[in-house]
């Protein structure tokens, strides 16, 4: 019991010393009260034997004077016998301590008086009072009035002798009984203050204890506070608490107000705090899963899945009127007391460098797997050939941006910027599909198709071009990607082995057989596409000795035939057997440099040849001409048609053909380098493209050629 | 050793259902029925009175949220444990708002559904 009074034993001790003292003294009180009240008894019965002696003596007077008087005489008797028997009985009461009447005729109880100058006035008086009271008893008890007088005269003369005696004792008495008394109150007062200064320092010990209890308690509370408020400081996490009303409390780390933007969040509602920063639908989940944690059955190790802020992106505004956004992480914690959850404690963390991160891991992990589609995509590629054809998709992005970036609000220079662009793209894509770039070759059939669309669009705006210049973007970073990787490829290559075939060659070395690979290649995939089937032969193409000019264009124009070919004059299988031909058709492609210098490409086919009626139908559908003209129009006239941009006698609009731009960018080029181009086609066996090129049309390329050579 | 206390399951699919009673300790919990559905669950939870219960909330005929509001009305203290893919945390926290104790999303590994049921019956008297 009193090891469980623990830090409590100095104020129950202190208050128990305070009671004991203040009883004492109380009791003390009571004790020295009831003495002074009998001491006052004392004193007042004391005076009074002081005036009963002299009424006594008056008695004495009076029954002499009422001699004769009989009814005087029994009255002044009868005070006699009154005054005499008060003051006997009282003396007595005085001397040996018992009962006598106060002055209402009560009975009063007095002590012996034990002082010495009491004892001393008493038994003195009692001396003097013994003749004094036998004389007044013989008046009393006297029967005749000579008896009387005789008795009478004997008392008067003692009361005359004695009288002034026996007043002065009764007075030395009265005195000596007051002197007690004042005694006592005075001890008392002694008592009284004693005690009440006891009770006084009692008391300062108490206070002066508690005082320092407190400041001690004070101190402890304190340095705890401070403890925490250096915890709060000091934590990287937003930290409060939530009650039941999901109101958060007094406290809060120093990071939370960081986390939201400097705000003060003691006191708000938690939905104060988040509501204008998450969707409302959010919140209404955050709450309603905060009051679960406040059901007691619900288990909150088995909730955590289902909180809706575990990472959520909010968008904080900042000082410049802008908005920061974040990634935040809520926690919630129950914080119970004696078993009763009080609380949620809510930890909030910044987790943007996270996400970040994570983002960041998953984008290149994506480009890792763009890359490695890429480098799959590039594999087959010759090396050589790659490189022609990033450098050629470098020169076209070059050309396409070129004209994006003409000023022009007219509407016939926006439709003719929307076909310089498109002829580019499209050969673009030709090459990228001989070459089996397929990612190539889809970006710029993409790139086509929105071209096609603004192409066919009423009217056209500056914007209308953003699109495109997006696509050129997102092409020019695939090809960045590609070279990059095409670079890699080699290097590692030629690091391996520095005679491998597959090293990249420079802009100036010769081509190798390898190189026109790709145009066999493409002639399978055509017929394929096309469900046709077709064999291409090259002829001398290994042979010609070419600068990297001329190769470009041969490549290009091959490209173009080719793909004509298959698409426009080779026969489907069972229509060829049904002619009587073999069902693969034979595309033969030669290039050869002429006695006088020219270098001379031509694409021959085994198929139906040009289809005359069919340019004839199609140059009615364009409604250019009206139809006396074209019924008119002679084999020659039909076949310049081909080469006009737009024209084409493809059904269908595919990958490789139905676009009409294939014989325009053919006769744009050839003209670039003043070439002359044939067509010869007989309707059911064949038909036959021969372009032609001056000696020199290469001649300043061949220089630098021959130059680099020596170099 | 105690005796095991009663385990209904309730997950319309077999496999899962299987999982949950080879994930259950078999010295904490004896398995005693279990259903496809949320009406079935009804009929065997009044006719097995089992001390936990497991339940889906995508099921056929009657779904986890309703099936758990019939089973609360029948027996308030019933302890139920959500067994659920998460989809929508807002359903998740609806069913805890009819009356089951916990959540343990799919997928779950049998240790996680072990620990997650022990956690269910921690206080159980």
């Amino acid at each position: 019991m009193w090891s469980a009074l623990g830090k409590y034993k100095a104020i129950v001790v202190s208050i128990a010393l305070f009671l004991i003292l203040d009883a004492s003294v109380l009791s003390l009180n009571f004790f020295i009260s009831f003495k002074i009240a009998d001491d006052a008894v004392g004193v007042n019965l004391a005076g009074r034997q002081r005036m009963l002696t002299q009424r006594t003596v008056k008695s004495l007077y009076d029954l002499r004077l009422a001699e004769g008087d009989t009814v005087k005489q029994e009255t002044a008797l009868n005070e006699l016998k009154t005054t005499y028997n008060l003051f006997n009985t009282t003396l007595t009461a005085f001397d040996k301590g018992g009962e006598t009447k106060n002055a209402n005729g009560e009975t009063v109880v007095l002590k012996r008086v034990n002082s010495d100058a009491g004892r001393v006035a008493i038994d003195e008086a009692k001396i003097i009072w013994q003749p004094y009271s036998d004389a007044i008893a013989k008046v009393i008890a006297a029967s005749g009035t000579a008896a009387m007088a005789q008795s009478l005269n004997s008392a008067i003369v003692i009361a005359g002798d004695k009288n002034l005696l026996l007043l002065k004792l009764m007075n030395d008495l009265t005195v000596n009984l007051e002197q007690v008394a004042t005694h006592q109150a005075t001890v008392l007062r002694y008592i009284q203050t004693g005690g009440i200064t006891l009770a006084i320092i009692n008391f300062l010990i108490i206070l002066f204890h508690f005082i320092g209890e407190l400041r001690q308690n004070d101190k402890f509370l304190e340095d705890a506070r401070k403890e925490t408020t250096d915890i709060l400081d000091t934590v990287n996490e937003g930290l409060f608490l939530l009650d039941k009303d999901l109101v958060i409390g007094e406290q809060q780390s120093s990071q939370l107000a960081e986390i939201f933007g400097g705000k003060d969040a003691r006191g708000l509602k938690f939905s104060d705090l988040i509501g204008d920063l998450v969707k409302p639908k959010d919140l209404e989940t955050a709450q309603r899963f905060v009051n679960l944690l406040f059901r007691p059955d619900v288990k909150g190790n088995l909730i955590s899945d289902l909180n809706p802020l575990n990472q959520v992106e909010i968008n904080i505004p900042d000082e410049d009127g802008g908005y920061i956004t974040r990634h935040l992480s809520f926690e919630f914690s129950r914080v119970s007391k004696d078993g009763e959850l009080k609380n949620v404690l809510v930890t909030v963390n910044d987790i943007t460098e996270q996400v970040m991160l994570a983002r960041e891991l998953e984008e290149t992990k994506e480009k890792g797997e763009q890359q490695l589609e890429m480098l799959t995509s590039i594999l087959h590629a010759n090396p050589g050939v790659l490189k022609r054809f990033i450098q050629n998709a470098f020169d076209a992005y070059g050309r396409i941006n070129k004209i994006l970036k003409e000023q022009s609000k007219s509407p016939a220079v926006m439709q003719r910027k929307l076909n310089d662009i498109f002829i580019e793209v499209h050969n673009f894509k030709g090459e990228a599909s001989a070459l089996e770039l397929d990612n190539f070759a889809e970006y710029a059939h993409v790139f086509e198709d929105d071209i096609q669309a603004l192409k066919q669009q009423s009217k056209l705006a500056g914007n209308d071009f953003l699109k495109l210049a997006v696509h050129l973007e997102s092409l020019i970073r695939y090809t960045e990607s590609i070279k990059e990787l095409a670079d890699k490829l080699a290097s590692f290559a030629f690091n391996q082995d520095p005679s491998s075939s597959v090293r990249s060659p420079t802009n100036h070395e010769n081509v190798t057989s390898s190189d026109w690979k790709h145009l066999t290649k493409l002639c399978e995939n055509v017929s394929q596409r096309d469900k046709k089937q077709a064999q291409l032969v090259l002829t001398g193409f290994d042979e010609a000795k070419i600068n990297d000019d001329a190769q470009k264009l041969v490549n290009e124009l091959s490209i173009q035939f080719i793909r004509n070919a298959v698409v426009h004059s080779i026969e489907h299988p069972e229509f060829r057997k049904a002619r009587g031909k073999h069902e693969t058709g034979r595309i033969d492609a030669r290039l050869s440099r002429l006695p006088t210098g020219e270098l001379e490409l031509s694409v021959h086919d085994d198929g139906c040849g040009i289809n005359y009626e069919k340019i004839r139908s199609k140059a009615l559908m364009i409604g250019k001409w009206d139809k006396a003209e074209v019924e008119k129009f002679t084999h020659q006239q039909l076949l310049s048609l081909i080469f006009l941009p737009g024209f084409s006698t493809a059904d269908n609009q595919n990958e490789d053909a139905g676009r009409g731009v294939g014989m325009d960018i053919i006769k744009k080029r050839i003209d670039q380098y003043q070439g002359k181009i044939k067509v010869s086609s007989s309707s059911g066996k064949h038909c036959q493209f021969t372009v032609t090129f001056p000696a020199d049309a290469f001649a300043q390329n061949e220089i630098d050629t021959q130059q680099g050579k020596v170099a | 050793m105690t005796v095991p206390l009663k385990m209904l399951i309730v997950d319309d699919s077999n496999i899962i259902r299987r999982k949950i009673e080879r994930g259950s300790d078999g010295e904490m919990f004896k398995v005693v029925g279990s259903a496809d559905s949320g009406v079935a669950a009804i009929e065997k939870f009044k006719a097995l009175k089992p001390d936990v219960v497991t339940m889906d909330l995508t099921m056929p005929k009657m779904d986890g949220i309703e099936c758990i509001s019939n089973l609360i009305s029948i027996d308030p203290k019933a302890r139920i444990l959500v067994v659920s893919a998460l989809s929508d945390k807002a359903t998740g926290i609806e069913a805890l708002e009819k009356g089951a104790r916990g959540f343990l999303c799919k997928p779950f590994d049998e240790k996680k559904l072990s620990d997650a049921l022990k956690e269910l019956v921690q206080d159980y008297v």
